[in-house]
This record gives C-alpha cells, sequence and structure tokens, in this order.
C-alpha cells in the first residue's frame, strides 16, 4: 500500500510537471527526486521484508546506509534543491543568476548518489565511498555557491526571520558536509573523536539543516496560505493585514535565537562528550519548539477582519 | 510601456494602483515596477492596465491583478477594466523605482 501510495504521488507530480510549458532545471531536481523516493520506499520494504525471510545475504547495515543516503539525498535534498532554487531568488528578489552552476550540481549529485549506493554494497571501500561521496558533497556546494550569488544579488538587503532561519539552514548544511566528509575518510588523528563526529553529522543534518528548513520556510509559506484563504476576495474592498502580520514577529526572532543557541550547545555537548551543555541545549530547542507552536496556532487561527 | 506620457486621467489611475500592495515584499506595485501601461479609452468604457509579476508561478499573482481590478473598478463603475498580464518585457530589479528600493529595505 505505501507502495501504491508513492506511486500515485509520482504520477501526481509528473502530471503536474507535464502541464507546464516551462521545463527548467528545478522542476526536473524535483521530479527526480520523486524517483528516488520510490526507490527508498522499495529499498525499506525489502529491507523490513528481508528481516523475516533473509533471501539478501550480505550486510544488513550497508543496506541501511543505501537506504539512509538515497533517503536523504536522493529524495529531501534534492526536493530541497528543487524547491529552494526557486524559492529563495523569488524571496530575495534577484534575477540573472548563475543557473549552469544548478545543472552541474544535479548531475554530480545523482552521479554520486548512484556510484555510492551501488558502492554500500558491491564496493564497500573507503576509497570508492569517499570518490561517490565527494561528488555529491561538489555538487551541493554548487548549489551553496547558487545560495550565495543569490544571497550577494539580492535587492531586499534586510532579511526577514524566515530567510535568517532558511540562510541558517545552508550554513549547517555545508558545516554538516564537512563532518560527514570527515565521517567518511575517518582519519587516523580524530581517534575516539570518530563517533562524536560521526553522531555531530546525523544531529546536525535532522535537528539542524533540515529543522531550520522547516522553520524559516514555514513564515515563508503557512502566512500566505492563511492570508489567501481569508482575505483573497476581500482585497482592495477593505483594508487588510499583510501575511506578516498573521504572527508575532517578535517572538519568531526570539526563537531565531533559541534554535541557534540550542545548536551551538547541541554540538558542544557532543563533540566534548557534556551532558550539562546537551541538557541545557535541550531547554533551548523544547523553548524554540514552543515559541515557534505559539506562531503557528496563532496563524492557523487567525481572525479574519470583517 | 507608456508611464511616461500618461493622461492626467491615467495618472490617476496609477494612483489607485499605487495603493495595492505585493502581500510578500509588502511594497507598492508600481514603485516594484510591475505596471507597464495604464490606458484610459473613454469612448470605449474602457481602462486597460498592462502589467507584470516579478517571478512566473507567483502564488500571490492573481490576488495582486484582482486587488488592481477593484481599485479601479470602485472608483470607475461604468468602465471595463481590463487587467492584462505579460511576461515580456521581463521583470528585472532595476524596474524598481528609488522609492521602491528604499521601502523594501524600510
Amino acid at each position: 500500500m505505501i507502495i501504491v501510495a508513492v506511486i500515485l504521488f509520482g504520477i501526481n507530480t509528473l502530471m503536474s510537471a507535464a502541464k507546464t510549458d516551462r521545463k527548467n532545471i528545478e522542476n526536473v531536481f524535483i521530479i527526480t527526486a520523486v524517483f528516488w523516493l520510490l526507490l527508498t520506499v522499495i529499498l525499506g520494504i525489502i529491507m523490513a521484508l528481508n528481516f523475516a525471510f533473509y533471501f539478501i545475504s550480505g550486510s544488513h547495515l550497508q543496506l541501511l546506509k543505501m537506504h539512509v543516503h538515497i533517503g536523504f539525498v536522493g529524495w529531501f535534498l534534492l526536493l530541497v534543491i528543487g524547491v529552494a532554487s526557486k524559492l529563495m531568488p523569488m524571496f530575495l528578489i534577484v534575477h540573472k543568476l548563475p543557473r549552469k552552476l544548478l545543472k552541474y550540481a544535479y548531475y554530480l549529485i545523482n552521479a554520486g548518489l548512484i556510484l555510492l549506493s551501488v558502492g554500500y554494497y558491491y564496493f564497500p571501500e573507503i576509497w570508492f565511498l569517499a570518490l561517490s561521496g565527494s561528488l555529491v558533497i561538489a555538487g551541493v556546494i554548487l548549489f551553496l555557491r547558487f545560495n550565495y550569488v543569490a544571497f550577494n544579488k539580492r535587492i531586499r538587503k534586510k532579511l526577514d526571520v524566515g530567510m535568517k532561519l532558511s540562510a541558517t539552514a545552508f550554513i549547517l548544511l555545508a558545516i554538516s558536509l564537512f563532518l560527514g566528509t570527515l565521517s567518511v575518510l575517518s582519519p587516523k588523528f580524530l581517534g575516539a573523536y570518530q563517533t562524536r563526529i560521526e553522531i555531530a553529522y546525523g544531529v546536525l543534518i535532522v535537528f539542524g539543516f533540515l529543522t531550520a528548513l522547516v522553520l524559516g520556510q514555514t513564515y515563508k509559506t503557512l502566512p500566505f496560505i492563511i492570508w489567501l484563504k481569508k482575505y483573497q476576495s476581500k482585497v482592495g474592498k477593505i483594508k487588510v493585514p499583510l501575511p506578516m502580520e498573521l504572527y508575532s514577529d517578535k517572538l519568531a526572532n526570539y526563537h531565531y535565537y533559541t534554535f541557534v543557541s540550542g545548536i551551538i550547545m547541541l554540538m558542544i555537548g557532543i563533540l566534548a562528550s557534556e551532558v550539562i551543555a546537551i541538557q541545557i541545549s535541550s531547554g533551548l530547542l523544547i523553548l524554540t519548539a514552543a515559541l515557534y507552536n505559539y506562531n503557528v496556532f496563532k496563524i492557523i487561527l487567525h481572525k479574519e477582519k470583517k | 510601456m507608456n508611464l511616461d506620457s500618461l493622461t492626467n486621467e491615467e495618472q490617476k489611475i496609477l494612483e489607485l494602483v499605487r495603493t495595492v500592495m505585493d502581500p510578500e515584499v509588502a511594497v507598492n506595485v508600481v514603485d516594484l515596477g510591475l505596471i507597464y501601461e495604464v490606458h484610459y479609452q473613454e469612448e470605449r468604457k474602457r481602462i486597460h492596465v498592462v502589467t507584470t509579476l516579478s517571478t512566473r508561478g507567483c502564488p500571490l499573482g492573481d490576488t495582486i491583478m484582482r486587488n488592481i481590478e477593484v481599485v479601479i473598478e470602485d472608483q470607475y463603475p461604468g468602465m471595463d477594466v481590463d487587467v492584462e498580464l505579460v511576461w515580456e518585457p521581463e521583470w528585472n530589479p532595476d524596474m524598481i523605482t528609488e522609492a521602491g528600493r528604499a521601502a523594501i529595505d524600510g
């Protein structure tokens, strides 16, 4: 049923893509991401069945690594790149960007991911995985470079809280890449820090990059969805609030700082193995979640002006 | 584009359109450089506004265009208001006025 659901989702996405007269790289990223999602789900189900019937020999851990990377890089990262490449220039008000960077990023990430997936199961040699991973990393660096150019050329110099969180997400992604590279290369000088860096890599991607992106993009999408629903038919007839007035900007900025401090403390806690730092970071991240939720409910429960 | 050679009536219409905001950047559509032409055709009972959007697929595009239509219709009852969306010439940030730039960073 899960596979059928994903296939239906894929068909829906492809049909939407077919309707557009503009075939651009952003769309290609999104369509490719859907294919990787399908593969991720199929592989996940095969792994689950393998626990019961054991028909695939070899290390389950390698399959799991393949599954995680296909899911994260193939589905999530490609989807994020496709959507962000369209939205970030739109929100920053910037044109004429080096879109070739996105094309190169597309080829590098997909080539790297194919090699990485095959390598995890058939050829789990460090040099091969490092080479495959470096293709993915090179692609992501090109995407980050695209965003950096957009950021520098932007007309809108003052960033709102949604864009501040989104920009922070990409900085955290760059740091995650660095930690991920260290994890794969596992140089000897890391010693006891090797495991801590591996944990920091995984935690920073989920609690850092993904969370910052979700927090930031909430403020760039949810207020507009609610605003359109409540005020689309009233614009021009009565004075309507702006979408950004549907939430508390002050609280959003507070949770920007609690989030950034929380992530810094979390990294210190993991890398230095300091429980107190992790406990402080938990407090800061809980506070972030509470303030964020307050704003989300404030937006969702917004009562329209008559 | 005819914004440099507007009649008095067309100038009045442009000032009405100036009350329409892009909800994302909170700047009016005239200072954003989104309005290309305004035509007041009294004998045909028609007001024709040629506009663009800063990006294709802008989810607020329909709302902005409807807003332009509503503010004009409100002041010019009996006139046929036609708001036309075009993609040529393609909008670029150089079209933002000085006032628009100041407001964006306000």
